[in-house]
């Protein structure tokens, strides 16, 4: 059962930057369930509150010695490496004194145990730790106890180890402003899914063998490396020796044409895992192109056809459904022509009144109904959806026949040097055997064999660890996927919330490369998930896969959607805390009113702890967070009691110094509601 | 003959195409776009469309039924035209008829294929079939909804990719050893077991 934390006091104590009110008092505050706002403008240090938070939870260490890396790589590490020393600085550096006497603690639950954590703030060491009251024996050097308060924490959260313990406070619950992602990062997303869903003893097996097998990847490619160094020496012993200079010099060249078309085969297998990639999501934009061109052309013939209905009632339904046809793809059922003249022909008679068969007047039709108008604005606007879907699918189909088109070429030159590369390792053979010995080229024979004994070793470890790395993640497979259906409804309902595009989750699978090579044999199948998204100028919703794909603000609110899922679906309810610096960077006014909405939603569920802090550049966001404007004064005074007041906690800088009322103002609106 | 609503129409086409292995035939369509609502072939409808206007195929509660927010799509119920007389001529040379009227001898298995799956899929009540392809494994296999079905189209290994197949073969390891199954038996086994599956959901 994951218990994620529940943040419910912080002090910062004889800390330069945040002397307090009055002078001393430091920053002391009793986190309520919902909303605290962390407000001050920027050098006030609502940054460094945040780190305190997450180093009071990590002490001196990371996933890297520089903290969270922008983007994870394969496999994570076994244990959290320690913080560079500028890292551990990060306090100390801030102050005049070096934060000598500073501490930070923290006090939080998880589940149904309270956890307190006291911190030295210049170099991170621990103070104290205690578990439901009780202190953690601290004894030893201080590695020894950072790993005692390491596997308390991890129980705690019931994550299978430290490293887990900081991907989630990074990928889930901290969304820093420099936000590593959870949905974007594949990796990331994968290790998340395995700390979350897994079992403890599964999670922590499947990290391992990924570590294991790419260093088997690595060791059997550092062989590589002396197998090459040690043939060249090879080549050159026999060189020397007389009366071998032909055959050598044949080898000398033949080898180089093989290394040609080994770099080749690499450069090609990549080209086409890259054009793999391209085609499945074309391919299933192209599928998605047909539907939404069929539903949107329906729309309109809907139209035409109900008019047709109403107009006459007794025509056949075959016929009127070819009518209907021509009049809303200019296309001939009965002979698959193009008929453009018709439907204009079609539709003039039919605007007029007259009857498309045999093109009646209306004063001389019988059996008809007069009332015959179409729904123009509603026609025409599904006219555009259904151009839109049309020119969507003739792009896609284009695009999926030059990419099928490009695939071939590349299977075809992928077999070709690859029978080209057996049959020249074939002749290197026969021309090896037919040079004389010698003892120096005896040796490297023989250093070149135990070589390729060890690589044969690594290489074997690293199948079975592949094995064992694939049957386990296929029998907890469903571990994930049980899960998926809440996930992306979940998603479905914040992204409603936050975004003004229609959005939706996707369960798809991906094929992380463990080894260098990428080989088709290396690669297996995890559960994975992507957004799909509505865009401006393309019909129906679209795969988003790189961030890119999205604008700024899109790319983080969707992030935001897919972690505040995962919190609600790992804790099934239980409450969280989720800690969110400076929404208000990447959004616009109404975006800012919608996601303060949103926000404030989920921190009024289920006993949840949300932090924000606002740099108080737009009032509107910290109003809507409050849920819009306070009522009386009685409120304004709950709101403040939300409050991390850094205009009266922290060391005035300049800015505030001139201008501190003005800033007061400005927050006491934001607090009331009242923009005036 | 009763005339066949839209969707049971495209989820039979659907289970034809994932269980043309158990018949040891080739998919027309290896791979399925999963949406709401179960299976559906936009081009397969247009198809019908055409067949429709040439007579060959009769139409009935013709209507537009809404999709998403701003989309709707044809549904009717559909049946052959038997009025129609290039109908007869049609089917004989698919191999509807005698044996030596196929104008392709694998028509002929096409069409005992079909000929059997309907069979077999006739066996469910009418609920249960309307369900029955969205119930499929190799349907299921794939999570969320906007995903691509892929169980003959770019798939490296066919039989992994359809469990569809793989379910229907493996009804032979529970018999004696020398007794063995007929494709069509494994049919009606398989849509049994969809029947059952569909009648719990």
């Amino acid at each position: 059962m994951i218990r994620l934390p529940v943040l419910q006091h912080l002090t910062i104590s004889d800390y330069g930057l945040f002397p307090g009110q009055p002078e001393g008092a430091g920053l002391d505050h009793g986190f309520q369930a919902g909303l605290t706002l962390i407000a001050g403008i920027n050098g006030l240090g609502k940054t460094t509150i945040l780190t305190a938070i997450l180093r009071a939870l990590t002490g001196p260490v990371d996933v890297t010695g520089e903290g969270a890396p922008h983007a994870l790589g394969v496999s994570v590490p076994e244990n959290p490496v320690a913080l560079r020393p500028k890292q551990i600085a990060f306090f100390a550096q801030r102050v005049a004194d070096g934060a000598q006497a500073a501490h930070v603690a923290l006090s939080a639950t998880f589940g149904e145990h309270t956890f307190r954590v006291t911190r030295r703030l210049a170099d991170l060491s621990l103070v104290e730790c205690l578990i439901d009251g009780v202190a953690l024996p601290l004894a030893g050097a201080r590695a020894a106890r950072e790993a005692s308060f390491q596997t308390v924490l991890a129980d705690l959260m019931g994550l299978g180890s430290f490293i887990d313990v900081l991907l989630v406070l990074h990928h889930v619950l901290l969304f820093h402003e420099d936000r590593p992602g959870a949905l974007w990062d594949e990796n990331a997303q994968r290790q998340v899914l395995r700390a979350l869903f897994l079992e403890r003893d599964d999670a922590a097996r499947v990290a391992q063998l990924e570590r294991l097998v790419q260093s088997a990847d690595s060791q059997a490619r550092n062989i590589q490396t002396r197998i090459t160094a040690t043939e060249r020496d090879l080549r050159e012993a026999r060189k020397r020796e007389a009366g071998s200079e032909g055959v050598i010099a044949q080898l000398e060249a033949e080898q180089k044409l093989l290394d040609a078309e080994l770099v080749e085969a690499a450069r090609l297998d990549s080209v086409l895992a890259d054009l793999e990639t391209e085609r499945q999501t074309v391919r299933l934009e192209h599928e998605k192109a047909k539907h939404e061109r069929e539903e949107a052309t329906g729309a309109v013939e809907r139209l035409k056809y109900t008019a047709l209905l109403n107009l006459y009632p007794t025509m056949d339904d075959a016929a009127r459904l070819v009518v209907a046809r021509i009049m809303t793809q200019a296309k001939c059922l009965v002979c698959d022509a193009d008929a453009e003249e018709k439907r204009k022909e079609l539709e003039a008679l039919v605007e007029g009144g007259c009857c498309p068969a045999c093109g009646a007047e209306p004063e001389k039709q019988e059996r008809i109904i007069p009332q015959h108008k179409f729904e123009q604005a509603r026609l025409d606007q599904a006219r555009r959806q259904a151009a839109l879907a049309r020119k969507e699918e003739d792009t896609k189909a284009a695009r999926l026949r030059v990419i099928a088109e490009s695939y071939a070429e590349t299977i075809a030159r992928v077999g070709e040097l690859r029978r080209s590369i057996a049959d020249r390792k074939a002749r290197d053979q026969r021309l090896r055997a037919s040079l004389p010995g010698s003892t120096t080229s005896d040796q490297f024979e023989k250093t070149l064999v135990t070589l390729r004994g060890q690589q044969l070793e690594w290489r074997t470890k690293l199948a079975d660890h592949l094995l064992e790395l694939r049957t386990l993640l296929s029998e907890k497979e469903e571990l994930v996927t049980s899960r998926s259906a809440e996930l992306m409804e979940s998603f479905v309902e914040l992204t409603n919330a936050l975004l003004a595009e229609e959005a939706r989750l996707v369960q798809v699978t991906a094929e992380p490369r463990y080894t260098q090579a990428g080989r088709a044999e290396d690669r297996l199948r995890v559960p994975a998930f992507q957004a799909d998204m509505a865009a401006a100028n393309r019909p129906g919703l679209v795969r988003r896969i790189d961030p890119s794909d999205v604008s700024e603000s899109q790319r983080e609110l969707i992030d935001l959607a897919f972690r505040l899922s995962l919190v609600r679906v790992a804790t099934q309810g239980a409450p969280s805390t989720f800690i969110m610096e400076t929404p208000e960077a990447s959004l616009d006014g109404l975006a800012m009113e919608r996601v303060g909405a949103a926000l404030a939603k989920f921190a009024q569920s289920s006993d949840n702890r949300l932090i924000v802090t606002s740099n108080l550049s737009n009032a509107g966001l910290i109003t809507s967070l409050f849920n819009g404007p306070a009522k009386d004064d009685a409120e304004v005074d709950a709101r403040r009691g939300r409050l991390v007041d850094l205009l009266q906690i922290a060391a005035p800088n300049r800015a505030l110094d001139r201008d501190r009322a003005k800033y007061e103002q400005l927050l006491d609106h934001a607090l009331t509601g009242d923009q005036a | 003959m009763t005339p066949l609503a839209s969707a049971r129409l495209h989820a039979f086409a659907y289970l034809s195409d994932v269980l043309s292995p158990v018949w040891d035939l080739p998919a027309f369509d290896g791979k399925i776009l999963k949406i709401d609502g179960g299976p559906h072939y936009p081009d397969l409808q247009e198809e019908l469309d055409h067949l429709v206007v040439l007579g060959l195929v009769e139409v009935s509660d013709l209507e537009y039924v809404g999709r998403g927010e701003n989309g709707a799509r044809l549904e009717g119920r559909y049946a052959l035209s038997f009025a129609s007389s290039f109908l007869a001529p049609l089917l004989a040379g698919l191999g509807a008829g005698k044996e030596d009227e196929a104008i392709d001898a694998d028509d002929r298995r096409v069409h005992h294929f079909m000929v059997e799956l309907a069979g077999a899929l006739a066996t469910l009540p009418n609920d249960e079939i309307d369900i029955a392809a969205s119930v499929d494994v190799t349907y299921r296999s794939v999570n969320s909804l906007n995903n691509i079905v892929d169980f003959a189209e770019w798939a490296e290994d066919t039989w992994q990719a359809n469990p569809s197949w793989q379910a229907s073969e493996r009804f032979e390891a529970f018999l004696p050893e020398d007794a063995g199954l007929s494709p069509g038996e494994k049919l009606y086994l398989y849509a049994t077991y969809l029947g059952r599956v569909a009648h719990a959901a």
